[in-house]
C-alpha cells in the first residue's frame, strides 16, 4: 500500500475520498429497509445462526435449528421471533438441535453477540432489526476490501469502477443484508486475498502470515471457507518459485492454528456428536443436480425459493470468461474457479446464498474488463455491448414497450453510430487519436446510466415488492 | 539468526494458539442450562393487547405427520382463531399445554385462560378441564365465557 502512496500521492488521495464516498453510500443503500428486506423468516438460518451464538454466550453451549440428521438431542419449539408464524415460517415447528454443529460459530457469535449486547436474552428477543445490523457493517467491509483488492491488483480506475457496481447493484445489496455464512466468509477471503497480493509485490513474510491467519478465519465461518486455502495455495504456486515451499508452510501453518480452533472448540462441547455432524455433513443430499453450473450462470437466486434477474451478474459471467483466455490467470479468476471447485463439491441444496461468494470475483473481473475498456486497452466493444445489455434491462423497469416507441429511432440510430465508432477504434487501436477519448466518454456515460437504472430499480424493491417476487 | 528469529515467531505464535485454545475450555464450561435457556421468556417483548382472537398460525405441520391436534378459539367480540399445532411441540399432550404454547407463541403470557375460556374436545359436548389427555388429530375448541 506505500507504494501506492508514494508513487502517485494524488491519485492515492481522490481514490481515498472516493472510496469513502462510495462505501458510505454502500452502507446507507444496504441500511434502507435492512429489516424488512428480505423477508424476515424467508430463510429461518438467520435466526438460528444468532441464537448459537446467544446461547453460547448465555450457557456455554450452541443451540441452533438444523436439516441436518445424527443430532441425538432435539425438540421441537415454536419460537415466534418477528412474528414469522404469522408470515413466512409456514406451520411446521423449529426442530432445535444441541450441540449445533452444522457450521462453525463465528457469524452467529456476531450477529448473536450484537443482540446480546442490546439486551436480547431469549430467542424471541433476536428479532431481524438487531441481528442484520452486524451484516451492514460486514457488507461494508466487503465493499472496502473489495475496492483495495482491486487497486493493488488491477489499479484506480478498476477499483472505483469495481467499487461503484458493488455498492449498488441490486441483487448484491440486498443478499449483503442477510445472515448467511458467505456474507462473513467474503469480506475475510478478500482481506486475505488482499495480503496475498501485497505479498506478492514486495515479498514482506508478515502480509503472508497475516494472509494465513485470515484464511483460517474464513474458515471459522463456515466450512467451504477452505476454499480460502485453496485459492491462495493455487496464487503462490502461480508466481512464487524461489521461497515456494517455505511459503506454503508458513501459509498452512498460520492457516491451520486458526483454522483447527473449530475441532477445537467441537471436541470440547462434544465430541461423539461433533464427529457424527461432521459425517453427516459429508453425506448430505446432492440437490444442486447436474445443472448446477447452467443454473449458477442463468439464474440470480438470493434465498431458496425468491429470484431476481440481474443483468450486472450475467454480463460479468462474460468478463469471466473473457479472464480465462488471458495467458495468466487473475487473483480473481483464481478465486472463482477454486469456490466453483468447491461449490460443485460441497452442493447440496440450490440455496441462493451458496453463490454469493462468486459474486466479488465476477464483478471485479467485469470492473478490470470495463476499465481497461475506458482506457483502450481492450477493444471498447466488450464494454460497450454489456452495458447496452444491462442499462437496456433496468430502462425495461420504468419505460414500458409502448412509451418506448416514441425514443425507439433516437435509440436504435444512436445504437448504430456508437457500434460503429467503436468498431472503428478496435480496428484502428493506437490510430485512433481523439476517437479514443470519445469512446472513453461514451462508456463512462452509459456506465453512468446503467448504474443509476440499478440504483434506482433498487430503491422500487420494498417489502411489496418482495412479495412479488417469484 | 534470521532463521532462529523466525522458529522463536512460530513458538511464539503456537504458545498464542495454546493460551486461546485455554480460553476456549474456560467460555464453553457449562454456565447455565441449556434447556432452560430455550425455554426463557421474553422481556423485551411487548406483551400483546386486544383480541386474543385476532392472530393464528399460518400454515399446517406438514412434517409432524398425524402428529397434530387443532385448535380453534372463539372469542366474544365474535372473531375466531383457527390454528394446527404440531403434537411434538407440546410440553405434554394436554389441553392445558396446548393452551400455553398458544400464549407462548402469540405472547398473551398473563392471560388467566382457565378464568376466561371453557374448551371442549372434537365433537364432545361437555367441556374439559386443562389437563385432559389429547390424542394425535384431536380439535380442541375454547369459547369464551
Amino acid at each position: 500500500m506505500r507504494l501506492f502512496v508514494l508513487k502517485n500521492n494524488y491519485k492515492f488521495i481522490i481514490w481515498l475520498i472516493l472510496s469513502f464516498v462510495i462505501v458510505l453510500v454502500g452502507y446507507s443503500l444496504r441500511k434502507d429497509d435492512y429489516a424488512t428486506v428480505p423477508l424476515p423468516g424467508t430463510s429461518m438460518d438467520e435466526y438460528s445462526y444468532s441464537w448459537v451464538g446467544l446461547s453460547l454466550i448465555e450457557t456455554g453451549y450452541p443451540v441452533g435449528i438444523s436439516g441436518i440428521d445424527g443430532y441425538k438431542n432435539q425438540l421441537y419449539k415454536y419460537i415466534n421471533v418477528d412474528d414469522v408464524y404469522q408470515s413466512t415460517a409456514g406451520g411446521n415447528p423449529l426442530k432445535i438441535n444441541y450441540p449445533w454443529f452444522d457450521h462453525p460459530p463465528t457469524l452467529g457469535l456476531i450477529t448473536g453477540g450484537y443482540a446480546w449486547m442490546k439486551g436480547a436474552r431469549t430467542f424471541e428477543e433476536t428479532n431481524a432489526y438487531l441481528i442484520r445490523k452486524p451484516m451492514l457493517w460486514l457488507g461494508s467491509l466487503t465493499l472496502a476490501s473489495l475496492m483495495v483488492l482491486l487497486l493493488i491488483n488491477s489499479g484506480y480506475v478498476a477499483s472505483v469502477v469495481g467499487g461503484i457496481m458493488w455498492a449498488t447493484i441490486p441483487s448484491v445489496v440486498i443478499s449483503s443484508r442477510m445472515i448467511q455464512a458467505e456474507n462473513g466468509v467474503i469480506p475475510f477471503w478478500l482481506l486475505s486475498l488482499i495480503f496475498i497480493s501485497l505479498y506478492r509485490k514486495n515479498r514482506k513474510l508478515g502480509y503472508l502470515i497475516f494472509a494465513g491467519l485470515l484464511a483460517g478465519v474464513v474458515t471459522l465461518f463456515k466450512l467451504s471457507g477452505i476454499v480460502c486455502l485453496l485459492s491462495s495455495i493455487v496464487i503462490l504456486l502461480s508466481d512464487s518459485r524461489r521461497y515456494l515451499k517455505r511459503d506454503l508452510m508458513v501459509f498452512f501453518f498460520y492457516y491451520s492454528l486458526i483454522a483447527s480452533l473449530f475441532v477445537v472448540y467441537g471436541l470440547i462441547i462434544d465430541p461423539y456428536q461433533f464427529i457424527a455432524i461432521f459425517l453427516s455433513n459429508s453425506s448430505r443430499y446432492y440437490g444442486i443436480g447436474s445443472e448446477a453450473v447452467l443454473k449458477l450462470l442463468t439464474q440470480t437466486k438470493l434465498t431458496n425459493l425468491k429470484y431476481i434477474t440481474e443483468p450486472w451478474l450475467l454480463v460479468s459471467w462474460l468478463a469471466f470468461f473473457v479472464a480465462l483466455s488471458r495467458k495468466k490467470l487473475s487473483v480473481y479468476a483464481i478465486s472463482l474457479c477454486s469456490y466453483l471447485a468447491i461449490y460443485i463439491f460441497f452442493g447440496s441444496y440450490p440455496y441462493g446464498w451458496y453463490s454469493f461468494p462468486f459474486w466479488p470475483f465476477l464483478i471485479a473481473e467485469l470492473a478490470v474488463l470495463l476499465s481497461s475498456s475506458i482506457r483502450s486497452v481492450v477493444s471498447p466493444l466488450w464494454a460497450f455491448w454489456s452495458l447496452l445489455l444491462v442499462g437496456g434491462y433496468y430502462l425495461t423497469k420504468f419505460v414500458n414497450i409502448e412509451e418506448f416507441q416514441r425514443f425507439s429511432s433516437w435509440w436504435k440510430n444512436s445504437i448504430f453510430i456508437i457500434s460503429v465508432l467503436l468498431m472503428i477504434v478496435s480496428v484502428m487501436k493506437k490510430k485512433a487519436g481523439w476517437m479514443k477519448y470519445l469512446s472513453a466518454l461514451l462508456l463512462v456515460l452509459m456506465f453512468t446510466v446503467a448504474v443509476y437504472l440499478s440504483y434506482k430499480f433498487l430503491r422500487t424493491i420494498d417489502i411489496d415488492y418482495w412479495y412479488k417476487l417469484s | 539468526m534470521l532463521l532462529l528469529k523466525k522458529n522463536k515467531l512460530y513458538i511464539f505464535s503456537f504458545i498464542a494458539y495454546l493460551f486461546v485454545v485455554f480460553l476456549l475450555f474456560l467460555f464453553l464450561r457449562p454456565r447455565y442450562s441449556y434447556i432452560e435457556f430455550i425455554e426463557r421468556k421474553p422481556t423485551l417483548k411487548a406483551e400483546k393487547t386486544g383480541s386474543l382472537c385476532q392472530y393464528h398460525l399460518e400454515g399446517e405441520p406438514i412434517e409432524s405427520g398425524s402428529e397434530y391436534v387443532k385448535f380453534r378459539l372463539v372469542c366474544k367480540d365474535g372473531l375466531v382463531s383457527q390454528n394446527t399445532f404440531s403434537r411434538l411441540a407440546l410440553k405434554e399432550s394436554t389441553v392445558g399445554s396446548l393452551v400455553a404454547t398458544y400464549k407462548d407463541v402469540f405472547g398473551f403470557e398473563s392471560v388467566d385462560f382457565e378464568k376466561r375460556f371453557e374448551c371442549k374436545v372434537n365433537s364432545d359436548a361437555n367441556f374439559v378441564g386443562f389437563a385432559y389427555s389429547l390424542e394425535a388429530k384431536d380439535e380442541v375448541i375454547c369459547v369464551e365465557k
